[in-house]
């Protein structure tokens, strides 16, 4: 309805302001025209007939024209002759009068030319002290009419202007707003159509009215974009199943690998150094098992693949969960843990998915002791913040190297740079956290340290303000 | 069965290194030489001929899938069981423990966390003539959970309540790692525990009043701050 309202607005000031725009065109050109006139005229007859009249003057008993300023020809320029009549229509007075028009005329004939013309000479007559002063223009220089109306008629005409001009407005007004319906119409059905396009559906728009050819080109780039994002599905799946794929076929193979450096490790038979190396196996073997699953759910989180199963829960027992399951795994080892939650954030209630709330939780603190090989103490921290729970992760060991916090910023999955930091998981963790409608952010502990902070909403409430950190696609 | 080794373990898997590498570990961690099955055909003959206590299935086999397997075998004899499977997705493991299985656990895998998971889930599946066979040693103490008793040389016998004698299987079960506040509650008042977190501390209180040398400074039932309690291994002892 506003879109209407601004149209209708429109279309009124347009018509508005076309109405005012010609008339101001038309008195312009109509002033411009009397004054182009004005001047043609002035030159044609340099006085008027009672500017020439006030001249007139008894001398002697005869009527004389004052030639003292001008002469008689100077007066009279631009007229074909001058003549006065007394009261009884006798010439008393003439300037190159016809001989055929010097004779006394009668009152008939006096009201003749006075309304229209004299032997078809336009004339113009002007009560004197004298008598009657009449002058004639040249023939064919002048048109004259008489205009007359009934009173009645008049008066009417008058009295009916008002409410007609009214209706006119009304007129107006109302094809301004069929106008603008018609048009919000057709603009309704196209921003339907940008609608559908941004949601990524199909956009079928009517190809009619003063917005057709918009509709065609939008209609156009619909099925553009149905095609390419058609493409775009077709090449996500592909690549989700062969990572899918991949990380299935490699995991047997890893198991026998893991599972026989873990008993060459514990073989008491073996010499120290070749237990080392079982050792030094299972331990990469373990990384690339994380990094297979990471990478499998990565691409599951980055092309929608993976379904949330959220559910309503406590966040109190789903962190001290997590953070058991850590101490009682070999890399606590290295780590102690202090942990400690504010009563209102234990009560809190998260609509999570709880599994991948725990895996994110988990790789922060596996980060945490892979990458302090000396050890550290990771101090878990978790409160409410407004209507989201805030769980910090500081350790003090030796931090995030700047490269790593750099990338951690800026990158996305699958679009990092060859050289860049392998953060993939920690990159999960902003992607789980992004999945709940929440960001993790990641900075260096004070003094020393690195920290992991990750936001969620708590149920019921919206998506964590975003701009207190970046989250990570 | 005295021992949880005792037990008699069935692998199925289609791959013949992975059946030699679970069961070398099993056999180092002194269980008896496992069954082993490649097909669903022949873990179907194997069950019947050595009536297994425990079932190790993958899911992906050359004739069917585990957890048809699973169906057709529980069908038969219900004996508690664990999937070991490469197939990592949410649903497949929901399905599998859907079913009725104790465990799910993804390939790659720790032996040692193979070997921890199928102990907890023999220990509580076969409690009862465990029990029998044998005590939770603490020190000098040793707790008969079955007859919820604990005795000591020079000491009176005392005995366990109920809500005692379960949070102490809960530890025990887990020994050496610790159980979240969340999960002992869980243990004895089910899913609606919130509130018997102040009761849950003076059961604990009570159990190192009967388990301890000084209750005070406790060495087998340890507190883990903000996160639940730990019973200590039995290298304490």
């Amino acid at each position: 309805m506003k879109t209407l309202g601004r149209l209708v607005r429109r279309y009124i000031t347009a018509a508005v302001g076309i109405t005012l725009g010609i008339l101001l065109l038309a008195f312009v050109t109509m002033a411009g025209f009397v004054l182009w006139w004005d001047r043609y005229y002035g030159e044609l007859n340099a006085f008027a007939p009672h500017r020439i009249a006030q001249q007139l003057e008894l001398r002697d008993g005869i009527l004389t024209l004052d030639e003292s300023e001008h002469s008689a020809g100077e007066w009279l320029a631009g007229y074909a002759w001058a003549m006065v009549l007394d009261d009884d229509g006798n010439v008393i007075w003439q300037y190159r009068l016809p001989a055929a028009l010097d004779h006394r005329y009668t009152v008939a004939q006096a009201v003749v030319f006075a309304r229209w013309y004299l032997d078809d000479w336009p004339t113009v007559s002007y009560i004197c002290d004298y008598g009657t002063f009449v002058v004639g223009y040249p023939k064919g220089a002048l048109v004259r009419w008489n205009l007359y109306m009934e009173r009645r008629l008049f008066d009417s005409a008058v009295a009916i202007l008002r409410p007609l001009l009214a209706a006119d407005l009304a007129l107006v007004v109302a094809i301004c707003v069929l106008s603008a319906w018609r048009m919000h119409k057709n603009l309704k059905n196209v921003e339907q159509g940008l609608d559908s396009l941004a949601a990524g559906r199909p956009a079928v728009v009517a190809q009619t009215g003063a917005t057709a050819e918009l509709a065609a080109k939008l209609n156009k780039t619909g099925e553009h974009l149905r095609r390419q994002n058609e493409l775009i599905a077709r090449r996500d799946t592909a690549r989700t199943n062969w990572i899918a794929g991949v990380s299935h076929d490699i995991r047997t193979p890893l198991a026998l690998i893991m599972g026989y450096a873990e008993q060459l490790q514990g073989d008491a038979a073996l010499p120290a150094e070749q237990r080392a190396k079982a050792a030094a196996i299972a331990a990469q073997s373990q990384k690339i098992k994380s990094l297979v699953s990471d990478l499998n759910l990565t691409s599951k989180l980055q092309y929608n693949a993976q379904p949330l199963r959220r559910e309503c829960c406590a966040a109190g027992p789903l962190l001290r969960r997590a953070v058991a399951d850590f101490c009682n795994s070999g890399l606590a080892e290295r780590c102690a843990v202090d942990f400690d939650i504010d009563p209102d954030a234990d009560a809190a209630m998260l609509n999570a998915d709880a599994a991948l709330l725990a895996r994110a939780f988990e790789n922060i603190l596996n980060n945490a002791a892979r990458h302090n090989p000396d050890g550290c103490t990771v101090t878990v921290r978790a409160a409410l913040a407004g209507a989201a729970l805030r769980v910090t992760f500081a350790d003090d060991g030796t931090g995030f190297p700047p490269a790593v916090l750099a990338a951690l910023g800026t990158q996305e999955a699958g679009q990092s740079a060859p050289d860049a930091p392998h953060i993939l998981g920690l990159h999960l963790v902003g992607q789980i956290a992004a999945a709940h409608g929440g960001s993790a952010a990641f900075s260096q502990a004070a003094p020393h340290g690195a920290k992991a902070t990750v936001t969620l909403p708590l149920a019921g409430a919206g998506p964590v303000d975003q701009s207190q950190a970046r989250p990570l696609r | 069965m005295r021992r949880i080794q005792d037990a008699r373990i069935l692998l199925v898997d289609d791959n013949p290194d992975l059946l030699a590498l679970v069961g070398s570990a099993l056999q180092n961690a002194g269980y008896q030489p496992p069954c082993a099955a490649q097909s669903c055909a022949a873990a179907r003959r194997a069950f019947a001929a050595a009536a297994p206590d425990f079932l190790v299935l993958d899911v992906n086999l050359p004739d069917g899938d585990g957890f048809t397997l699973f169906q057709e075998l529980q069908a038969r004899r219900e004996v508690p069981a664990l999937f070991l499977s490469a197939r990592d997705a949410d649903a497949d493991r929901l399905f599998g423990l859907g079913l009725g299985a104790d465990d799910y656990l993804t390939k790659p895998f720790l032996t040692q966390e193979l070997l921890l998971r199928m102990e907890h889930i023999l220990r509580r599946a076969y409690r009862a003539e465990l029990a029998q066979g044998g005590a939770l040693a603490l020190g000098r103490r040793s707790v008969s959970l079955g007859d919820a008793l604990v005795t000591a040389p020079g000491m009176e016998p005392l005995t366990l309540t109920a809500t005692e004698r379960a949070l102490l299987q809960k530890l025990a079960d887990n020994r050496g790692h610790i159980v979240t506040f969340d999960a002992l509650c869980e243990s004895v008042w089910g899913d609606g525990y919130y509130g018997y977190e102040n009761a849950l501390n003076v059961h604990i209180r009570h159990l190192r009043e009967k388990l301890e040398d000084d209750p005070s400074h406790p060495v087998w039932l340890l507190t883990v701050r903000g996160l639940g309690y730990k019973l200590a291994g039995e290298a304490r002892a």
